[in-house]
Protein backbone atom coordinates (compact mmCIF):
# COMPACT_ATOMS: atom_id res chain seq x y z
CA UNK A 1 0.00 0.00 0.00
CA UNK A 2 1.42 3.41 -0.95
CA UNK A 3 1.72 6.18 1.62
CA UNK A 4 -1.19 8.10 0.10
CA UNK A 5 -3.35 4.99 0.29
CA UNK A 6 -2.34 4.49 3.91
CA UNK A 7 -3.11 8.12 4.70
CA UNK A 8 -6.52 7.77 3.05
CA UNK A 9 -7.41 4.53 4.81
CA UNK A 10 -6.34 6.03 8.14
CA UNK A 11 -8.46 9.12 7.52
CA UNK A 12 -11.56 7.30 6.35
CA UNK A 13 -11.36 4.65 9.06
CA UNK A 14 -12.58 7.26 11.55
CA UNK A 15 -15.65 7.89 9.41
CA UNK A 16 -16.58 4.38 8.41
CA UNK A 17 -19.33 4.24 11.03
CA UNK A 18 -21.09 7.25 9.52
CA UNK A 19 -20.64 5.92 5.98
CA UNK A 20 -22.33 2.72 7.05
CA UNK A 21 -25.12 4.68 8.71
CA UNK A 22 -25.70 6.46 5.37
CA UNK A 23 -25.74 3.05 3.67
CA UNK A 24 -28.39 1.88 6.12
CA UNK A 25 -30.47 5.00 5.49
CA UNK A 26 -30.47 4.37 1.75
CA UNK A 27 -30.57 0.58 1.45
CA UNK A 28 -32.84 -1.86 3.22
CA UNK A 29 -30.96 -4.97 2.23
CA UNK A 30 -27.80 -6.02 4.04
CA UNK A 31 -25.88 -6.87 0.85
CA UNK A 32 -26.95 -3.64 -0.85
CA UNK A 33 -25.73 -1.71 2.18
CA UNK A 34 -22.33 -3.33 1.93
CA UNK A 35 -22.24 -2.57 -1.80
CA UNK A 36 -23.17 1.05 -1.19
CA UNK A 37 -20.60 1.31 1.58
CA UNK A 38 -17.95 -0.03 -0.79
CA UNK A 39 -19.07 2.28 -3.61
CA UNK A 40 -18.91 5.33 -1.36
CA UNK A 41 -15.43 4.39 -0.16
CA UNK A 42 -14.32 3.90 -3.74
CA UNK A 43 -15.81 7.23 -4.90
CA UNK A 44 -14.19 9.07 -2.01
CA UNK A 45 -10.86 7.44 -2.82
CA UNK A 46 -11.21 8.39 -6.51
CA UNK A 47 -11.86 12.00 -5.51
CA UNK A 48 -9.29 12.10 -2.71
CA UNK A 49 -6.49 13.62 -4.81
CA UNK A 50 -8.79 16.64 -5.42
CA UNK A 51 -9.43 17.27 -1.73
CA UNK A 52 -7.89 20.66 -1.04
CA UNK A 53 -8.78 20.97 2.63
CA UNK A 54 -10.99 24.01 1.99
CA UNK A 55 -13.66 22.38 4.11
CA UNK A 56 -13.46 19.75 6.81
CA UNK A 57 -12.72 16.27 5.52
CA UNK A 58 -15.94 14.97 7.07
CA UNK A 59 -18.08 17.64 5.35
CA UNK A 60 -16.43 16.88 2.01
CA UNK A 61 -16.87 13.15 2.57
CA UNK A 62 -20.57 13.46 3.50
CA UNK A 63 -21.26 15.30 0.27
CA UNK A 64 -19.65 12.58 -1.84
CA UNK A 65 -21.32 9.86 0.22
CA UNK A 66 -24.79 11.36 -0.18
CA UNK A 67 -24.31 12.19 -3.87
CA UNK A 68 -23.33 8.57 -4.45
CA UNK A 69 -26.13 7.17 -2.29
CA UNK A 70 -28.81 9.32 -3.98
CA UNK A 71 -28.18 7.79 -7.42
CA UNK A 72 -27.11 4.35 -6.22
CA UNK A 73 -29.15 1.53 -7.77
CA UNK A 74 -30.13 -1.50 -5.80
CA UNK A 75 -28.94 -4.79 -7.16
CA UNK A 76 -31.28 -5.94 -9.97
CA UNK A 77 -31.76 -9.38 -8.46
CA UNK A 78 -32.57 -8.11 -5.02
CA UNK A 79 -34.75 -5.30 -6.40
CA UNK A 80 -37.18 -7.84 -7.81
CA UNK A 81 -38.17 -8.97 -4.32
CA UNK A 82 -40.68 -6.40 -3.23
CA UNK A 83 -40.68 -5.45 0.42
CA UNK A 84 -37.59 -7.37 1.33
CA UNK A 85 -36.55 -5.07 4.12
CA UNK A 86 -33.76 -6.82 5.86
CA UNK A 87 -33.74 -5.53 9.35
CA UNK A 88 -32.94 -8.91 10.80
CA UNK A 89 -29.32 -7.93 11.22
CA UNK A 90 -30.25 -5.87 14.24
CA UNK A 91 -29.16 -8.43 16.76
CA UNK A 92 -31.70 -9.54 19.29
CA UNK A 93 -29.85 -9.54 22.55
CA UNK A 94 -30.93 -10.61 25.96
CA UNK A 95 -29.99 -7.39 27.69
CA UNK A 96 -33.20 -5.39 27.99
CA UNK A 97 -31.55 -2.02 27.37
CA UNK A 98 -29.86 -3.27 24.22
CA UNK A 99 -33.04 -4.85 22.99
CA UNK A 100 -34.84 -1.55 23.37
CA UNK A 101 -32.01 0.24 21.59
CA UNK A 102 -31.99 -2.25 18.73
CA UNK A 103 -35.73 -1.91 18.33
CA UNK A 104 -35.47 1.86 18.22
CA UNK A 105 -32.69 1.66 15.64
CA UNK A 106 -34.66 -0.77 13.55
CA UNK A 107 -37.74 1.46 13.70
CA UNK A 108 -35.68 4.52 12.80
CA UNK A 109 -34.03 2.98 9.74
CA UNK A 110 -37.30 1.37 8.65
CA UNK A 111 -38.98 4.79 8.75
CA UNK A 112 -36.12 6.62 7.03
CA UNK A 113 -36.00 3.96 4.34
CA UNK A 114 -39.48 4.94 3.26
CA UNK A 115 -38.43 8.48 2.37
CA UNK A 116 -37.24 9.47 -1.08
CA UNK A 117 -33.46 9.87 -1.64
CA UNK A 118 -33.53 13.68 -1.37
CA UNK A 119 -35.52 13.69 1.89
CA UNK A 120 -33.09 11.14 3.29
CA UNK A 121 -30.21 13.56 2.62
CA UNK A 122 -32.04 16.35 4.51
CA UNK A 123 -32.78 14.03 7.42
CA UNK A 124 -29.12 13.00 7.50
CA UNK A 125 -27.99 16.63 7.80
CA UNK A 126 -30.65 17.21 10.46
CA UNK A 127 -29.44 14.23 12.47
CA UNK A 128 -25.85 15.38 12.11
CA UNK A 129 -26.77 18.87 13.35
CA UNK A 130 -25.80 20.78 10.21
CA UNK A 131 -26.95 24.40 10.11
CA UNK A 132 -29.26 25.68 7.36
CA UNK A 133 -26.35 27.52 5.77
CA UNK A 134 -24.15 24.41 5.75
CA UNK A 135 -26.93 22.29 4.26
CA UNK A 136 -27.58 24.95 1.61
CA UNK A 137 -23.90 24.87 0.73
CA UNK A 138 -23.78 21.08 0.56
CA UNK A 139 -26.97 20.73 -1.47
CA UNK A 140 -26.47 23.75 -3.74
CA UNK A 141 -29.83 25.37 -2.97
CA UNK A 142 -30.88 28.48 -1.04
CA UNK A 143 -31.28 28.55 2.74
CA UNK A 144 -34.97 29.35 2.33
CA UNK A 145 -35.38 26.29 0.15
CA UNK A 146 -33.52 24.20 2.74
CA UNK A 147 -35.97 25.31 5.44
CA UNK A 148 -38.96 24.35 3.30
CA UNK A 149 -37.52 20.99 2.29
CA UNK A 150 -36.27 20.17 5.76
CA UNK A 151 -39.73 20.80 7.23
CA UNK A 152 -41.30 18.72 4.51
CA UNK A 153 -38.88 15.83 5.07
CA UNK A 154 -39.34 15.98 8.84
CA UNK A 155 -43.13 16.03 8.50
CA UNK A 156 -43.04 13.03 6.21
CA UNK A 157 -40.87 11.18 8.69
CA UNK A 158 -43.13 12.20 11.56
CA UNK A 159 -46.14 10.82 9.68
CA UNK A 160 -44.36 7.54 9.05
CA UNK A 161 -43.32 7.25 12.69
CA UNK A 162 -46.81 8.12 13.93
CA UNK A 163 -48.44 5.60 11.63
CA UNK A 164 -46.62 2.77 13.39
CA UNK B 1 -40.82 7.38 18.87
CA UNK B 2 -41.07 11.04 17.91
CA UNK B 3 -38.76 12.94 15.60
CA UNK B 4 -36.78 14.58 18.41
CA UNK B 5 -35.90 11.16 19.84
CA UNK B 6 -34.38 10.26 16.49
CA UNK B 7 -31.26 12.31 17.12
CA UNK B 8 -30.53 10.32 20.27
CA UNK B 9 -31.24 7.03 18.53
CA UNK B 10 -29.00 8.13 15.63
CA UNK B 11 -26.16 8.97 18.01
CA UNK B 12 -26.67 5.67 19.82
CA UNK B 13 -25.95 3.77 16.62
CA UNK B 14 -22.29 3.13 17.22
CA UNK B 15 -22.24 -0.51 16.22
CA UNK B 16 -19.11 -1.92 14.66
CA UNK B 17 -20.90 -3.75 11.88
CA UNK B 18 -19.37 -1.55 9.14
CA UNK B 19 -17.35 -3.58 6.62
CA UNK B 20 -13.59 -3.27 6.38
CA UNK B 21 -12.30 -0.32 4.34
CA UNK B 22 -11.12 -1.29 0.89
CA UNK B 23 -10.24 1.04 -1.95
CA UNK B 24 -10.75 -1.64 -4.58
CA UNK B 25 -13.82 -1.46 -6.75
CA UNK B 26 -16.16 -4.44 -6.47
CA UNK B 27 -16.93 -4.44 -10.20
CA UNK B 28 -20.60 -4.48 -9.32
CA UNK B 29 -22.52 -1.97 -11.39
CA UNK B 30 -24.72 0.17 -9.17
CA UNK B 31 -24.46 3.66 -10.61
CA UNK B 32 -26.62 4.72 -13.59
CA UNK B 33 -23.67 6.03 -15.57
CA UNK B 34 -21.77 2.81 -15.10
CA UNK B 35 -24.79 0.86 -16.28
CA UNK B 36 -24.91 3.00 -19.40
CA UNK B 37 -21.19 2.60 -19.94
CA UNK B 38 -21.53 -1.17 -19.67
CA UNK B 39 -24.44 -1.18 -22.15
CA UNK B 40 -22.44 1.04 -24.51
CA UNK B 41 -19.50 -1.35 -24.37
CA UNK B 42 -21.81 -4.22 -25.27
CA UNK B 43 -23.34 -2.21 -28.08
CA UNK B 44 -19.88 -1.34 -29.38
CA UNK B 45 -18.80 -4.98 -29.56
CA UNK B 46 -22.09 -6.11 -31.10
CA UNK B 47 -21.82 -3.39 -33.76
CA UNK B 48 -18.25 -4.44 -34.52
CA UNK B 49 -19.50 -8.05 -34.68
CA UNK B 50 -22.22 -7.07 -37.16
CA UNK B 51 -19.69 -5.23 -39.33
CA UNK B 52 -17.31 -8.22 -39.32
CA UNK B 53 -20.28 -10.37 -40.30
CA UNK B 54 -20.88 -7.85 -43.10
CA UNK B 55 -17.30 -8.31 -44.35
CA UNK B 56 -17.77 -12.06 -44.26
CA UNK B 57 -21.05 -11.85 -46.21
CA UNK B 58 -19.41 -9.73 -48.89
CA UNK B 59 -16.38 -11.95 -49.34
CA UNK B 60 -17.55 -15.50 -48.67
CA UNK B 61 -20.99 -16.38 -50.10
CA UNK B 62 -20.72 -14.12 -53.14
CA UNK B 63 -17.27 -15.16 -54.25
CA UNK B 64 -18.28 -14.84 -57.88
CA UNK B 65 -19.47 -11.24 -57.51
CA UNK B 66 -17.52 -8.59 -59.44
CA UNK B 67 -14.45 -7.29 -57.68
CA UNK B 68 -15.76 -3.70 -57.86
CA UNK B 69 -18.96 -4.72 -56.03
CA UNK B 70 -17.04 -6.38 -53.21
CA UNK B 71 -14.47 -3.62 -53.09
CA UNK B 72 -17.05 -0.82 -52.81
CA UNK B 73 -18.94 -2.64 -50.08
CA UNK B 74 -15.73 -3.36 -48.20
CA UNK B 75 -14.68 0.29 -48.37
CA UNK B 76 -18.11 1.29 -47.05
CA UNK B 77 -17.99 -1.22 -44.23
CA UNK B 78 -14.50 -0.10 -43.34
CA UNK B 79 -15.68 3.54 -43.22
CA UNK B 80 -18.53 2.43 -40.97
CA UNK B 81 -16.01 0.84 -38.61
CA UNK B 82 -14.19 4.19 -38.44
CA UNK B 83 -17.43 6.07 -37.75
CA UNK B 84 -18.48 3.55 -35.09
CA UNK B 85 -15.07 3.75 -33.41
CA UNK B 86 -15.21 7.54 -33.49
CA UNK B 87 -18.62 7.71 -31.85
CA UNK B 88 -17.86 5.11 -29.23
CA UNK B 89 -14.55 6.75 -28.37
CA UNK B 90 -16.59 9.94 -27.80
CA UNK B 91 -19.09 8.08 -25.62
CA UNK B 92 -16.38 6.55 -23.48
CA UNK B 93 -14.49 9.82 -23.14
CA UNK B 94 -17.72 11.49 -22.09
CA UNK B 95 -18.25 8.98 -19.30
CA UNK B 96 -14.68 9.30 -18.13
CA UNK B 97 -14.93 13.06 -17.79
CA UNK B 98 -18.27 13.40 -16.12
CA UNK B 99 -20.09 12.97 -12.89
CA UNK B 100 -18.00 14.37 -10.15
CA UNK B 101 -19.57 13.38 -6.84
CA UNK B 102 -17.70 16.27 -5.23
CA UNK B 103 -20.10 18.84 -6.67
CA UNK B 104 -22.94 20.27 -4.66
CA UNK B 105 -25.79 17.78 -4.77
CA UNK B 106 -28.04 19.89 -7.01
CA UNK B 107 -25.18 20.69 -9.41
CA UNK B 108 -24.10 17.08 -9.47
CA UNK B 109 -27.60 15.90 -10.41
CA UNK B 110 -28.03 18.67 -12.99
CA UNK B 111 -24.67 17.75 -14.48
CA UNK B 112 -25.65 14.12 -14.67
CA UNK B 113 -28.91 15.00 -16.38
CA UNK B 114 -27.15 17.28 -18.83
CA UNK B 115 -24.68 14.52 -19.67
CA UNK B 116 -27.52 12.05 -20.24
CA UNK B 117 -29.10 14.51 -22.63
CA UNK B 118 -25.82 15.10 -24.44
CA UNK B 119 -25.38 11.38 -24.70
CA UNK B 120 -28.84 11.04 -26.22
CA UNK B 121 -27.97 13.58 -28.90
CA UNK B 122 -24.70 11.74 -29.63
CA UNK B 123 -26.64 8.52 -29.83
CA UNK B 124 -29.15 9.82 -32.36
CA UNK B 125 -26.38 11.38 -34.47
CA UNK B 126 -24.56 8.06 -34.32
CA UNK B 127 -27.56 6.20 -35.71
CA UNK B 128 -28.30 8.83 -38.35
CA UNK B 129 -24.66 8.73 -39.49
CA UNK B 130 -25.45 5.29 -40.89
CA UNK B 131 -27.93 6.69 -43.40
CA UNK B 132 -25.40 7.75 -46.10
CA UNK B 133 -23.64 4.40 -45.77
CA UNK B 134 -26.85 2.45 -46.12
CA UNK B 135 -27.82 4.59 -49.07
CA UNK B 136 -24.49 3.97 -50.81
CA UNK B 137 -24.83 0.26 -50.16
CA UNK B 138 -28.29 0.36 -51.64
CA UNK B 139 -27.03 2.15 -54.75
CA UNK B 140 -24.24 -0.39 -55.15
CA UNK B 141 -26.67 -3.28 -54.82
CA UNK B 142 -29.08 -1.71 -57.33
CA UNK B 143 -26.25 -1.05 -59.77
CA UNK B 144 -24.60 -4.44 -59.54
CA UNK B 145 -27.45 -6.88 -59.02
CA UNK B 146 -28.49 -8.43 -62.32
CA UNK B 147 -32.07 -7.56 -63.27
CA UNK B 148 -34.14 -9.37 -65.85
CA UNK B 149 -35.25 -5.99 -67.17
CA UNK B 150 -33.13 -2.91 -66.44
CA UNK B 151 -34.77 -0.56 -63.93
CA UNK B 152 -36.11 2.66 -65.34
CA UNK B 153 -34.82 5.99 -64.03
CA UNK B 154 -38.15 6.51 -62.31
CA UNK B 155 -37.97 3.13 -60.58
CA UNK B 156 -34.42 3.80 -59.39
CA UNK B 157 -35.34 7.28 -58.12
CA UNK B 158 -38.49 6.15 -56.28
CA UNK B 159 -36.74 3.13 -54.73
CA UNK B 160 -33.86 5.21 -53.43
CA UNK B 161 -35.95 8.16 -52.25
CA UNK B 162 -38.53 6.02 -50.49
CA UNK B 163 -35.89 3.85 -48.80
CA UNK B 164 -34.02 7.00 -47.76
CA UNK B 165 -37.17 8.56 -46.27
CA UNK B 166 -38.25 5.39 -44.48
CA UNK B 167 -34.66 4.67 -43.39
CA UNK B 168 -34.13 8.13 -41.92
CA UNK B 169 -37.42 8.10 -40.10
CA UNK B 170 -36.97 4.50 -39.01
CA UNK B 171 -33.47 5.00 -37.64
CA UNK B 172 -34.51 8.14 -35.80
CA UNK B 173 -37.47 6.35 -34.19
CA UNK B 174 -35.40 3.27 -33.48
CA UNK B 175 -32.75 5.42 -31.78
CA UNK B 176 -35.29 7.16 -29.59
CA UNK B 177 -37.03 3.90 -28.71
CA UNK B 178 -33.77 2.06 -28.03
CA UNK B 179 -32.51 4.90 -25.86
CA UNK B 180 -35.74 5.02 -23.90
CA UNK B 181 -35.80 1.26 -23.30
CA UNK B 182 -32.16 0.97 -22.28
CA UNK B 183 -31.47 4.27 -20.60
CA UNK B 184 -34.83 5.99 -20.12
CA UNK B 185 -35.45 4.69 -16.62
CA UNK B 186 -32.14 6.10 -15.37
CA UNK B 187 -32.78 9.45 -17.02
CA UNK B 188 -36.27 9.57 -15.50
CA UNK B 189 -34.87 8.73 -12.08
CA UNK B 190 -32.35 11.58 -12.19
CA UNK B 191 -34.94 13.97 -13.63
CA UNK B 192 -37.28 13.20 -10.73
CA UNK B 193 -34.53 13.88 -8.22
CA UNK B 194 -33.71 17.25 -9.81
CA UNK B 195 -37.40 18.19 -9.81
CA UNK B 196 -37.74 17.07 -6.20
CA UNK B 197 -34.79 19.23 -5.17
CA UNK B 198 -35.97 22.24 -7.16
CA UNK B 199 -39.67 22.36 -6.28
Amino acid sequence: MTSIEQEFVHKIEKHKGIIFKISKMYMDDQDDRKDLFQEITYQVWKAYSSFRGESEFSTWLYRIALNTAIVFLKSEKRRSFIGNEDFTDYKIVQDEYDLEKEEKLSAMYKAINQLNPIDKAFIFYYLEDFSGKEIADQMGISEGNVRVKMNRAKNKLKDILNSK
Amino acid sequence: MNIDDLKNTWKDDISDEAPEISIEHTNKINLPLEKIRRNMRMEFWSTIGILIFGFAIVWIPVAEAPFKFKFYLTILLFSMVIVVSFFFSKFFKLYKDISSPMMKTYDSLKDLMYQFDLNKQYYLSFLLSFVPFLLCELIIVIEFLPHRKPLSNFQVATTIISILAVGLFGLFLLGKYWYRIFYGKYVKQIENLVIELKK
